[in-house]
């Protein structure tokens, strides 16, 4: 504990300069619901960090007790090296951007922006400078005498974002902030709010249940279910080696694929048996599956991007399966297939061949790309 | 086209019908204030005072306390007002953001369940043994009882239309509570603000049972001075009218200058944006 304590110190005073690090986060409301269960993680200085789950698992609960909205019943909130539980929100030298924007409505474009200046007493040519500046950097500078309601959504958007970035504050806090645009501008802000925090270099803090958001903004992703984070990695690691069942089918879209199945040993093979079709594993992967396994339940997870599909037989082909949707995308198909109780999705390019509807097709699996979890624990096996 | 305006024809025969019908009353009113006494009842009636005087103002106001009830009216509709709008401001406040309320809003509606007689009787009683009757503030307290859960009630709805992020951002971005308070919440809520007001004078100014029961000579608010002028003998109609015109200004001009904010105050929280 001592040296984990003198560690952290020092690691603190390299590492920690403006970052966050919440130790064992507990919030209970009501007596009753825990929104938030033991979470800890740490956010390096100038990260971006995504908190992403689905509704109800504890991610905004954990934005708000960082911005001190919320009192946590246990567990430490750091910012920089102060420990801040105890200091209310405009102490903590934050600023938060929420998903109603939360733009004062009697007041201005300008005096929004102006409002954390004025509130921390700025002088008067000072906040007129940087209320100018901040509009320039977000393309809001026409924009300055209208009042809220008199703006598009995106429009409203940026001025959010230039009220919290006016004041240079040590954490960006962020609660679905682009969830209320349309799917154009939204992609269209993901790019400029990831370009403008790289370029800013501060400390942020990003909610959302918006997986492909999380993907493509965050520096690290920490998933959250039922108030725990399951996973908390680097994007291409949260996607490509998931933790447990939940990540794996959170992250994608379509989702992941999964088949139940069971551990089989003959002929001194191990097979893996999903009714639909028998997998053998090569010997390295059957030792990882016996060792990890704690009863012979499994579960097969497959990403429907690195499924193969052909009329013939290829040597590739594990099992066949009924077409039963075909949902052209553009650039690919999304093909629904029935195999046995299971519908399954596959990606696959416009150039492929495929049967009719209700047609036969043989599905490959990338051996290297699948998943196994414990059925029981559904924690990954391999 | 035609239809559009025969329809305008008829949609504005019965706006000018129905204005007759409500400020009919108001000119025969305000008329008969400038009329001599012996024209009341002239036949055929007249519509234009002819000749005019102005003895009925003077009567009424300087000779039969009529100045007097509206200066101790305003006293009691104005404190009530602001007496009103601050407690409940405050309490509708309270019970819109924080947990535990429901009950107390509750209880706090409940004191508006029974008619105002039930009560009135009991406040005789109880400022009688005070010493307080025919004082300002006996009718400002009795008033106080009805305008009070009405101000909380009506407040707590208006600021349950405003979402509660504005002063979460507004305590990120550097004021404490109550300058989230004073400084977002107050400022949104206005015309709700505005329209309360409004209603807690408007109740005071023209309320009679209580002051009639409360009042005697010292103090006179207009609703109990003007049935004053019913004599035995005699009506004085043109005073009463003279100073029921000067009773009736107030609550008109208030709502000409305030009725952008009536309307709107009175649908904030229904209608978004």
């Amino acid at each position: 504990m001592l040296i984990y304590h003198v560690f952290s110190q020092i690691f603190r005073g390299l590492d920690y300069l403006a970052g966050v690090r919440v130790v064992g986060l507990r919030k209970i409301f009501d007596k009753k619901t825990i929104a938030v269960d033991g979470v800890s993680f740490d956010v390096r200085d100038g990260e971006f960090v995504i908190l992403l789950g689905p509704s109800g698992c504890g991610k905004t609960t954990t934005l708000r007790c960082i911005a001190g909205l919320e009192t946590p019943d246990e567990g430490e909130i750091y910012i920089g090296d102060r420990l801040v539980n105890d200091l209310p929100p405009k102490d903590r030298d934050i600023a938060m951007v929420f998903q109603s924007y939360a733009l004062y409505p009697h007041m201005t474009v300008y005096d929004n922006l102006a409002f954390p200046l004025k509130m921390r007493k700025y002088p008067k040519d000072e906040i007129d400078k940087r209320v100018k500046e901040v509009a320039r950097l977000l393309r809001i500078e026409d924009l300055l005498d209208r009042k809220p309601r008199q703006l598009s959504g995106g429009q409203q958007q940026r001025v959010a974002l230039g009220r919290a970035l006016v004041r240079n504050p040590q954490v960006w806090l962020m609660d679905e902030p682009l969830s209320n645009l349309d799917a154009k501008l939204r992609v269209y802000m993901r790019a400029e709010l990831k370009k403008l925090q790289k370029d800013l270099g501060i400390t942020t803090i990003y909610v959302t249940h918006d997986q492909a958001e999380a993907m493509a903004m965050g520096d690290r992703i920490a998933v959250m279910d039922k108030g725990k984070i399951l996973q908390y990695d680097e994007p291409h690691v949260v996607y490509e080696k998931p933790a447990n069942i939940f990540v794996a089918g959170f992250l994608g879209s379509p989702p992941m694929n999964f088949v139940d199945a069971t551990i089989v040993e003959r002929d001194s093979r191990i097979i893996l048996d999903a009714g639909v079709f028998e997998l053998p594993l090569p010997q390295d992967l059957a030792k990882l599956v016996k060792e990890g396994a704690t009863s012979d339940k499994v579960v097969i997870g497959f990403r429907p991007e690195y499924m193969t599909l052909s009329i013939e037989r290829a040597p590739d082909s594990v099992f066949q399966a009924d077409v039963y949707v075909v949902e052209p995308m553009g650039s690919s198909y999304v093909v629904d297939l029935k195999a046995g109780e299971y519908l399954l999705k596959a990606i696959t390019p416009v150039t492929t061949r495929l049967p009719p509807i209700g047609g036969k097709v043989w599905v490959g699996l990338l051996m290297d790309k699948l998943h196994i979890f414990d059925a029981k624990t559904e924690r990954t096996i391999f | 086209m035609k239809r559009n305006t025969l329809s305008n024809f008829i949609k504005f025969l019965i706006i000018a019908l129905s204005m007759l019908f409500f400020v009919f009353p108001l000119y025969w009113m305000a008329s008969m204030a400038f009329k001599p006494e012996t024209d009341w009842a002239s036949f055929p009636p007249k519509l234009i005072p002819n000749p005019v005087t102005l003895d009925n103002f003077y009567k009424g106001l300087f000779t039969m306390g009529g100045l007097q009830g509206i200066f101790d009216s305003f006293i009691i509709a104005g404190s009530n007002m602001i007496l009103s709008l601050i407690v409940g401001g405050l309490a509708g406040y309270g019970l819109s953001r924080y947990k535990g309320g429901r009950n107390i809003a509750f209880f706090i509606l409940s004191q508006r369940f029974a008619p105002p007689i039930v009560f009135t009787l009991a406040f005789f009683t109880m400022f009688s043994l005070m010493n307080l009757l025919d004082t300002h503030i006996a009718v400002i307290i009795a008033h106080l009882t009805f305008n009070i859960p009405f101000a909380v009630w009506l407040m707590k709805s208006f600021f349950d239309g405003i979402p509660k992020d504005l002063e979460e951002s507004a305590m990120v971005d550097g004021c404490s509570p109550l300058g989230a308070f004073i400084r977002v919440v107050l400022p949104v809520s206005l015309p709700g603000i505005i329209a309360t007001a409004v209603m807690l004078f408007m109740f005071s100014w023209n309320e009679f049972l209580i002051q009639l029961f409360l009042t005697r000579s010292a103090v006179k608010p207009l609703p109990t001075l003007i049935p004053r002028f019913y004599g035995g003998h005699d009506i004085l109609y043109g005073v009463v009218c003279a100073v029921a015109l000067f009773a009736s200004i107030p609550p008109i001009v208030i709502v000409a200058i305030f009725h952008k904010y009536l309307v709107r105050g009175l649908t904030m929280g229904y209608v978004k944006g």
